[in-house]
């Protein structure tokens, strides 16, 4: 593959992201304001982010969720949950029996530490303010460009450190190290 | 006691002709493959001489085998604590023997001489690289290199046996009333505490615990070439093309139906032996940091006398075969090695425990003349064993060699061998005198019967006598079902695993 044909894989690459984010931005400015929930929304952001920890010690929702929240967003495991709280199928999944056991991927982190009704109840009113929100789609661009960067950076680095390690490898072949005791020049 | 069986070969060295018959039936049969061209699992190497690879016992440079620290063994490639080493060399380690340590593989363009056009000259069939398939403008590296170069200051003087011989001595390698050399055929050592198979970071490396066969399971090992380093023979070999390590496999397919090996069998001056040993596995450790001086003696005690009974009961606790006793009863490894102590085995300083052993070699006093006025043989001497200090190849060599620098093993293997000669002379040609073949004999603690049991086992030896294998009761055994032995023909071994195999139950 040539240079110019991989700048055009790129650029369709960048348009097609560049669509996306469009969609992405418009698509919740849709949803409708929300009933008011009876919980906290600021207590309800600090249990999603970890700020505080849920009583039972259960990881919390942005190891594994985004929900527009944080510079790097959050994990990318679970399903976003911007738009959680507006989605009317996936709203009444809000509660602390389905997180604790509804499901496969959850109940085994959550069976054993169970969320509260209470604590879920806060973490509604969250959602139910993030749903006004317009949705931020989670970075994960930032992480590609930063980790490929970190990379080219580290081997930047081993070849500074070990420049030359093959060359000065026992200095050379065997064949070589027997000429250089008899006094020669060099196997070739 | 934890009683295990050991394939084990044994060399006469005295016999080797260097004809490398040995190292072409076993290329013809094994390494005739694309990625295994440059590999010879038997090898034959002139010594004085650098061998294959090039200084391959030069263990500075390419850190085989184990060495004692802290009263603990430890390989010398991983130097440091734990697996921290391993990991740090992991993509790249430095005392990897590359390709110009072995040598690049060549065919000849053969073709050539029946197409090439008319022209005034004579064609050629040029060399050709068995890896890039190139045209090489000159060859610079063989299997056998130095070849009877026996005296080659570039070679033979590089040897690193030669390490701790006077400068008188070094005249084997110059002087040509004093010049000699001998061959060394090598193949992997099948040894007891294997360095290639502690070194393997994907545990594909193991030791067969029915016969002791050291093998690469081809579907595990992931290429770290580990083996390469680790072993100080260098015998594990990589492949280029299939990206997996090899290594020479004691002909398993035939030893376990009764045959000797390909190299054994091929043999022209039938100079090696194959036999069974019964060994303590339990002692094996203690016996690998033993100190130099009583390496041997420690290899010596590890293997069992298969004659005891309390041995016999042990074996068949551990449920060996009755023909496989027989076959360690009779064994011409174990005669050799341990009854009449006149085999060794090679570098055991290296630690690794090797189980092939080696008769060194009587070279000859040829030159005949008064031993003050610089000769090397005073014909005139009535002492039996004069010679053996002056002989062409300096014990401190073979010692050096064959015992981890203890001459004495080597004396008393060399004075055996002369005490069987001077011994079968008087019985064949009478002119040695009755009583000085026996004083011989006895001073070196041998028996009539003995010495006509070596002379007939080295000098007379039949097939069967020499080649003592017993078969492996595989169809008693459950890891192959012997119905479905020709489906897996082609499915396993080099290549990919098949997924059915996996899942197949037996």
């Amino acid at each position: 593959m040539d240079l110019r044909s991989c700048k055009k894989i790129l650029v369709k690459g960048l348009q097609l992201g560049f669509a996306l984010s469009l969609v992405a931005g418009v698509v919740p400015m849709k949803a409708a304001a929300q009933d008011a929930e009876p919980g906290d929304a600021a207590l309800g952001k600090m249990y999603y982010t970890g700020e505080k920890q849920f009583a039972s010690g259960a990881p919390p929702c942005i190891s594994c969720h985004n929900a527009g929240v944080g510079t790097f967003g959050g994990g990318i495991l679970g399903p976003d949950l911007t738009n959680v709280y507006a989605d009317d199928s996936k709203n009444p999944l809000l509660n602390a029996a389905w997180i604790n056991a509804g499901s496969p991927v959850m109940a085994p982190v959550f069976s054993n530490r169970n969320v509260t009704d209470e604590e879920v109840s806060h973490l509604r009113a969250f959602f139910a303010e993030q749903a006004n929100v317009e949705a931020k789609p989670a970075p994960t661009g930032i992480f590609t460009i930063v980790g490929i960067g970190g990379f080219v950076g580290i081997l930047i680095i081993f070849n500074i450190i070990w420049s030359g390690r093959y060359r000065n490898r026992n200095r050379g072949t065997a064949h070589d190290a027997l000429w250089r005791n008899y006094g020669g020049k060099g196997g070739r | 006691m934890d009683l295990r069986a050991q394939l084990s070969m044994s060399f006469h060295m005295d016999k080797c002709i260097g004809c490398h018959t040995c190292s072409v039936s076993c290329k013809n049969v094994w390494t005739s493959r694309r990625g295994a061209e440059y590999m010879w699992w038997n090898n034959v190497e002139t010594k004085p001489g650098a061998g294959y690879p090039l200084t391959w016992e030069d263990q500075e440079r390419y850190r085989g085998g184990w060495e004692v620290s802290g009263g603990n063994l430890r390989l010398k490639l991983l130097k440091g604590p734990g697996k921290i080493r391993t990991l740090a060399n992991i993509f790249f380690q430095p005392n990897l023997p590359t390709i110009d340590d072995y040598y690049e593989p060549f065919t000849y363009d053969y073709q050539h001489l029946f197409n090439a056009p008319a022209g005034d000259d004579q064609p050629v069939a040029r060399p050709k690289s068995l890896i890039t398939g190139d045209f090489m403008e000159k060859i610079i590296m063989g299997p056998n290199w130095d070849d009877d170069m026996g005296g080659s200051p570039l070679y033979a003087a590089n040897d690193p046996n030669l390490k701790g011989l006077s400068e008188s001595q070094k005249e084997m390698l110059t002087k040509f009333h004093k010049l000699f050399f001998f061959y060394l055929p090598r193949i992997c050592n099948h040894c007891l505490n294997p360095a290639c198979v502690a070194s393997c970071p994907s545990g594909a490396i193991y030791k067969r615990g029915e016969d002791g066969i050291v093998l690469i399971d081809q579907d595990t090992c992931r290429a770290w070439r580990f083996c390469v380093s680790a072993c100080p023979y260098k015998k594990p070999y990589y492949n280029w093309a299939n990206g997996k390590s090899e290594k020479c496999i004691f002909c398993y397919p035939r030893t376990e139906t009764g045959q000797p090996n390909a190299c054994a069998h091929a043999c022209t001056g039938r100079i090696r032996f194959v036999g069974v040993l019964f060994y303590d596995a339990d002692r094996i450790e203690d016996v690998a940091k033993t100190p130099d001086e009583r390496l041997v003696d420690a290899m010596r005690d590890i293997i069992l006398d298969p004659n005891d009974p309390r041995v016999i009961e042990e074996a068949r606790k551990q449920g060996i075969d009755d023909n496989w006793l027989v076959a360690a009863q009779n064994s011409p490894a174990y005669n050799l090695f341990k009854k009449w102590r006149i085999a060794l085995p090679n570098h055991p300083e290296f630690r690794t425990v090797p189980m092939n052993f080696y008769i060194p070699p009587l070279s000859p006093v040829l030159h005949s003349a008064k031993a003050d006025n610089g000769g090397l043989f005073d014909s005139e001497s009535v002492e039996f064993f004069n010679s053996i200090d002056k002989m062409r190849v300096p014990v401190r060599y073979l010692a050096n060699l064959l015992s981890a620098g203890n001459e004495q093993l080597v004396i008393e293997s060399l004075k055996k061998q002369m005490a069987v000669r001077l011994w079968v002379r008087q019985q064949r040609v009478g002119d040695v005198g009755d009583s000085a073949a026996k004083a011989a004999l006895s001073s070196v603690g041998l028996t009539p019967e003995e010495a006509f049991e070596i002379y007939k086992l080295v000098s007379l030896a039949t097939f069967q006598e020499r080649f003592v294998i017993p078969e492996t009761h595989r169809e008693a055994q459950t890891t192959v079902d012997p119905r479905t032995m020709y489906e897996k023909r082609g499915t396993v071994g080099f290549g990919n695993k098949r997924q059915e195999l996996v899942s197949r139950q037996w």
